[in-house]
């Protein structure tokens, strides 16, 4: 009997289905483990799905707010300064009708008052900080968006990615995740980057 | 009075309300104020500029673009510039250094701080 008989061919099936089943009975435990994992993992991707879009909407009206808080403090900012400005003007008027030896507190007054003005310059320095946090939210807002078009990706790999983003209600049109992260990084860094001090003193070294 | 004309450039109108009270303080009373770099030059445009004050984080035009502006321009690159910021960072200052600013101001300064900027980048 030749090995190409039948014969042969029937016990050779077999034998290629043992291993199948062999090959099987480990695969299709890990397949199970694979499914319930997805299983479990399903509901926290949904809920970082829903974190995304609602921080994501949230992002704007949180910059919108610091413009607000930037605006305000201007305003208030100038109201000082006007009443400030109008107290020097009483004050440069007085000088002329109080005594020689009263002068000096006449001069400290004014002195206080530009002191003061000065001390207003923190609407700038803060509006500025605030100006920077507004364009760190936005990094982060255009991040977010980004993640959500590139989790898209999944989608048309796979018909198990297709049904899991179907399932998560994700847009079209991926993008290079690459790309964006490091964009990403580029845009915080830099901002953070300046929150980095040097002395005035240390400044005017560099001037001689 | 002193004679020299000043343009102070800043985009907060806070900043350049107390640059300007600060200047007339110090004596300058032809002064000229602009929000940004592009202002400041279309400001320059006919002008016998003394100084320059400027910030640096300005839209449209920022500081260190308009100093760069300034220094190639044969009309206006001996005019002394003193930034005023609130960038203090180190490799911020080299760049100014670097770019021929007579003088560097990291905000919050004092009056003191800047009348002592002023006279050093007149005298030189």
């Amino acid at each position: 009997m030749s090995n190409d008989s039948p014969v042969s061919e029937i016990f050779q099936k077999i034998a290629e289905m043992q291993d199948f089943l062999r090959i099987g009975d480990e695969v299709i435990p890990f397949l199970g483990d694979l499914f319930k994992f997805i299983q479990d993992v399903m509901p926290l991707m949904s809920e970082i799905q829903q974190s995304f879009t609602d921080t994501s909407g949230k992002l704007p009206d949180a910059t919108q707010r610091l413009n607000d808080v930037t605006q305000a403090t201007e305003m208030a900012t100038h109201e000082i300064m006007d009443k400030l400005e109008s107290i020097n003007v009483g004050l440069d008027k007085i000088t002329v009708n109080v005594p020689d030896d009263d002068k000096n507190i006449v001069e400290t007054l004014k002195n206080d008052v530009m002191d003061i003005t000065f001390a207003l310059q923190f609407q700038d320095i803060t509006s500025q900080k605030l100006e920077h946090a507004n364009r760190i939210l936005e990094a982060i807002s255009k991040k977010f968006l980004d993640l959500s078009k590139n989790s898209e990706l999944i989608k048309v790999k796979t018909k198990v990615g297709e049904r899991i983003m179907h399932e998560l209600n994700l847009g079209p049109n991926p993008e290079d995740l690459e790309k964006t992260s490091e964009e990403f990084h580029k845009e915080t860094e830099d901002l953070i980057r300046e929150n980095e001090d040097f002395s005035q003193d240390d400044i005017d070294a560099l001037f001689g | 009075m002193i004679d020299n004309k000043v343009l102070f450039v800043d985009d907060s109108p806070t900043m350049r309300r107390i640059i300007k009270n600060s200047l007339q303080k110090i004596g300058f009373s032809e002064l000229i104020e602009a929000e940004n770099g592009v202002d400041a030059l279309d400001k320059l445009e006919g002008e016998d500029v003394g100084l320059i004050l400027s910030d640096w984080n300005m839209p449209e035009m920022n500081g260190k673009q308009l100093v760069e502006e300034l220094k190639s321009n044969d009309k206006y690159k001996d005019i002394p510039i003193i930034m005023i910021t609130t960038r203090g960072m180190k490799e911020d200052v080299i760049t100014a250094v670097k770019l021929g600013v007579a003088g560097y101001v990291v905000k919050p300064f004092t009056p003191d701080i800047l009348k002592g900027k002023i006279q050093k980048a007149l005298a030189k």
